[in-house]
């Protein structure tokens, strides 16, 4: 019984979700649902509801919980960058410096990818802007619509892995690692990643036809890569939380657009309103997740994952590799916070103390590894087929232009080439441990999430 | 009972955005201030970050409804988009009439409760001395209340459907 009740909360979910309810609405539901059973079987009791509200309000009250805040600033920031059109300065700016050699337009749409993608915040944004403006243009130079459509779902997906995209944000939280560890731990892995979708790309790429037209505005482009550098820095460095930092860069944006006139009323009304949705919409699932997660641990749902996790041996790797499979297998279907915010706290509970990462010798190193693996795993799910987000994002932005079966043959290589990198950080976890352990002290302990 | 639909969603989407467009600016201008000062070398005593985390819990909370009328919520629609019109609404006023209503209830009755205990015992919000911890409080059920408005007029929206067949 103590394992049937989790399992069937599981089940319930996953045919609730298909209901089209939001997907908040859909957790508490089965959370209610499974609650009352509790209620009923006795293994909960009524007032225990209560600690519903006291965890909500001491989450988002709580001056120590610097990373929810962040999120509204660093939405508005990529608001304000989109919505003045600084960012597509970016891609101008990277079309003339990389103009002129074989694959340029494909290397310049990498870097904006990698490097305005945080910004935009949400996967959907980064991805649906760098396709309106980039799949043109390399439409433009000769690229097949494949390729042009496989490389822009590739670009707009390395916001997931790249500091300080939101994503990194939740996942630090939910394993219970510091987030400027995490940041620094994906520096490596996004570096391999980026040497190999650059390879990729030179070794495909057209000759360049005629010239694009370049930025009028540099500046703009500058400001943008500015903004993202700062922002990690002065957090890795520990000049400010991470809430600061994001305000900083937040207002660092709407400085720039401002001293380059292009700060209105009908952009920052754009700005507003998008950051005002967009949370809501992520802290409302994250609402949802956390009465979900409260009612699946006092049902027993926490023991039922360890116990999967144990039975699947305690050497680390078959439990690890469980993991990211089923990481993988829900983003063909969910968004990245559903799983974020709903598996991850319950699966990193299960695989510490099954021993993974034990012999890296330090909890935060493990969870850096963790992390930055389950990071790579949920952006190559974006991408893989047959419902992989980014690629209905491709296929949506170029209003059905691009089939979406030409949108998956262009992307499959840039799976590939992913789980490359994946393979790589799995058996070299130095590669994501290395320079957290050399910047950072680790040695403050910050415990996971859920598991109280 | 469109009127009556139009009117909640009216309530939940103004009061929203007004709090978005006070709070997301000084949430920012006052997280953005405290690193500075520190800089400067002038002891602030968190009042600045204290405002920022308030005017972020009231603006989330405020955003809820607003998100909900405006539709941002994310929904799962890879199989509830084939649904026929009529079985979309009965799920939608399940959903709400079951799930919404009930949760946004049990948030304002426990967010009062817990607002009126702390304005009873004088509470005090971290070091500040300036900020009432149950005004902070209050943001949760007012948030509630303003999604329990949207998920009403998204419940009338399904019975008027239902009823148009």
């Amino acid at each position: 019984m103590k394992l049937v009740l989790p399992a069937l909360m599981l089940l319930a979910l996953g045919l609730a979700l298909l209901s089209g309810l939001p997907v908040a609405v859909v957790l508490i539901g089965v959370a209610f649902l499974f609650a009352s059973i509790a209620l009923a079987t006795g293994a909960m009791r009524t007032d225990e509801l209560g600690a519903i509200f006291h965890r909500l309000y001491g989450t988002l009250s709580d001056r120590d919980e610097v990373v929810y805040a962040a999120v509204p600033m660093l939405l508005f920031m990529g608001a304000v960058l989109h919505e003045t059109g600084l960012a597509a300065n970016l891609l101008s700016a990277c079309a003339r410096a990389f103009g002129r050699v074989r694959g340029g337009p494909a290397l310049a749409t990498l870097a904006v990818g990698a490097i305005q993608a945080p910004a935009a915040g949400m996967i959907g944004a980064s991805t649906g802007a760098l396709a309106l403006y980039a799949l043109p243009a390399l439409r433009r130079h000769g690229y097949s619509s494949a390729d042009a459509a496989g490389l822009v779902a590739a670009a707009g997906s390395l916001g997931a892995v790249a500091p300080p995209g939101i994503m990194l944000f939740f996942v630090a939280d939910a394993i219970g690692v510091q987030v400027p560890a995490l940041f620094l731990a994906m520096l490596a892995p996004l570096a391999l990643l980026l040497a190999f979708y650059l390879a990729f790309a030179l070794a495909r790429g057209a000759q360049p036809r005629g010239e694009d037209a370049g930025s009028e505005d540099p500046g703009g482009a500058l400001l943008t890569v500015g903004l993202m550098v700062g922002l990690v820095a002065l957090v890795v460095l520990g000049l400010a939380t991470l809430s600061e930092a994001a305000a900083l860069a937040a207002a660092g944006a709407a400085l720039a657009a401002l001293l380059h006139r292009r700060l209105n009323r009908r952009v920052l009304g754009a700005a507003i309103r998008q950051t005002a949705l967009l949370s809501a919409m992520v802290f409302f699932i994250f609402v949802g997740a956390n009465v979900f997660s409260f009612v699946f641990r006092l049902l027993g749902g926490a023991e039922m994952v360890a116990a999967g996790a144990h039975a699947l041996g305690s050497g680390g790797y078959a439990p690890l590799a469980a993991a990211l499979l089923l990481v993988f297998a829900l983003g063909l279907f969910l968004d990245w916070l559903e799983i974020v915010v709903i598996a991850l706290p319950v699966l990193a509970a299960a695989l510490i103390p099954a021993g993974v990462g034990r012999d890296l010798g330090n909890a935060q190193l493990a969870g850096c590894w963790i992390g930055a693996l389950f990071a790579i795993a949920l952006q190559t799910s974006f991408l893989t087929p047959p419902f992989g987000y980014a690629l209905f994002l491709v296929h949506g932005a170029s209003r059905g232009e691009v089939p979406l079966a030409d949108v998956w043959r262009g992307a499959m290589p840039y799976v590939v080439l992913q789980l490359l990198v994946l393979l790589a950080v799995a058996a070299l976890p130095s590669l994501a441990t290395w320079l957290p352990a050399q910047v950072l002290d680790l040695s403050i302990p910050k415990g996971p999430k859920f598991s109280e | 009972m469109g009127h009556a639909v139009r009117v909640l969603e009216a309530v939940s989407v103004r009061i929203g955005s007004a709090v978005a467009w006070l709070g997301i600016p000084l949430m920012i201008l006052a997280a953005a201030v405290e690193p500075v000062a520190r800089w400067v070398g002038w002891r602030t005593d968190a009042p600045f970050s204290d405002a920022s985390t308030v005017a972020f819990l009231a603006t989330t909370m405020a955003s809820f409804g607003y998100a909900y009328a405006a539709g941002a919520h994310v929904r799962l629609d890879l199989v509830s988009r084939r649904f026929p019109p009529r079985i979309a609404a009965a799920i939608e006023l399940a959903g709400t009439l079951g799930i919404v209503l009930p949760l946004c209830a049990l948030m304002v009755v426990d967010g009062l409760d817990s607002a009126w205990r702390s304005f009873l015992q004088g509470e005090r919000w971290a070091d500040t001395a300036w900020a009432a911890q149950w005004i902070v409080r209050l943001w949760v059920p007012l948030g509630f209340a303003l999604l329990m408005a949207a998920g009403l007029a998204g419940a009338l929206r399904a019975l008027l459907a239902l009823a148009r067949g």
